[in-house]
């Protein structure tokens, strides 16, 4: 997510239930840390950057590029990119929209962990 | 405080020269409702601060919950279908006018109210998940900020209205 704050809540939501986040606050430093790390689950807002960055879907993109089936979550706050969603969706991606309380946000996140652990 | 759009300036004077119509059911039910949170979650923030002590818990879960109700309105605005009977008066209003918003507008509000409400519910809930008090520095840079950002941003559609009349 593009703001650190943000991120730093969800990382610290992850870490006291067991996972082992990596945070990233634009498009490039997420890419690497994907290139570098494999994680198991992707989170990407949809607003990951403007301008000249990527924005989450085109992460998403640039993702599945290297790994067509990890589990990728896009946050997106809906109607003003439709068809960007619809994009995400047909990468695969989970669609969580905006605001989304951070309950149901770990509860999606957990379900995806424990289906990844039961296909292991 | 969500980052400004690319187009950010132009929206706000699509909106302060009416080029954008704000439609006054879907603005009064925004405004009057969140608002009457945003003004509790601000006396409630603005006491901790005066007094330099971090907020409790329990205080916090009444701002979480505050948070959950900001989310579940400005989601049922812009998605009237989402709209229950048994839903506040001001919403059923949205609803039965089929009030529509500009496109643009829609999406300002999306990006800016969407991200705030969101950034406010998680960093309040991951404080209240790990049951630590939240400290004043969090209370006034992280969430009274965002409190801030969103009335501004009500503001600005109020202040259309008023120029109308």
């Amino acid at each position: 997510d593009d703001e650190p704050m943000i991120v730093d809540s969800m990382a610290r939501h992850l870490k006291r239930k067991g996972f082992e986040p990596l945070k990233a606050t634009n498009s490039k430093s997420a890419m690497e840390l994907f290139l570098e790390h494999h994680p198991d689950i992707c989170i990407l807002d949809i607003h990951l950057g403007y301008g000249s960055e990527m924005n989450g879907v085109e992460v998403l993109e640039k993702i599945r590029q290297h790994n067509k089936d990890v589990p990728c979550i896009l946050l997106t706050v809906s109607s003003e990119e439709e068809d960007t969603v619809k994009k995400g969706v047909s990468l695969g991606a989970v669609h969580l929209e905006k605001p989304c309380d951070y309950e149901v946000w770990f509860a999606k996140i957990n379900e995806i962990s424990q289906h990844i652990q039961k296909e292991g | 405080m969500a980052a400004p759009l690319p187009n950010e300036n132009d929206i706000r004077e699509a909106i302060r020269s009416k080029a954008y119509g704000v439609d006054p059911v879907i603005l009064n039910a925004l405004d009057r409702i969140l608002s009457d949170y945003l003004v509790a979650m601000v006396l409630s923030i603005k006491n901790y601060i005066e007094e330099e002590k971090p907020m409790d818990v329990g205080h916090a879960e009444v701002l979480l919950a505050y948070s959950r109700s900001m989310n579940d309105v400005f989601k049922k605005v812009m998605h009237p279908f989402k709209i229950e009977p048994n839903d506040n008066e001001l919403l059923q209003n949205i609803k039965n006018n089929q009030s529509q918003m500009h496109k643009e507008i829609r999406t300002w509000l999306t990006h800016h109210i969407g991200n705030d409400t969101q950034a406010i519910n998680f960093i309040i809930g991951d404080f209240v998940d790990d049951k630590n008090p939240i400290p004043v520095k969090s209370l006034e840079e992280s969430i009274l900020t965002r409190i801030e950002a969103i009335t501004e941003v009500l503001s600005v559609l109020l202040a259309s209205l008023k120029e109308k009349r």
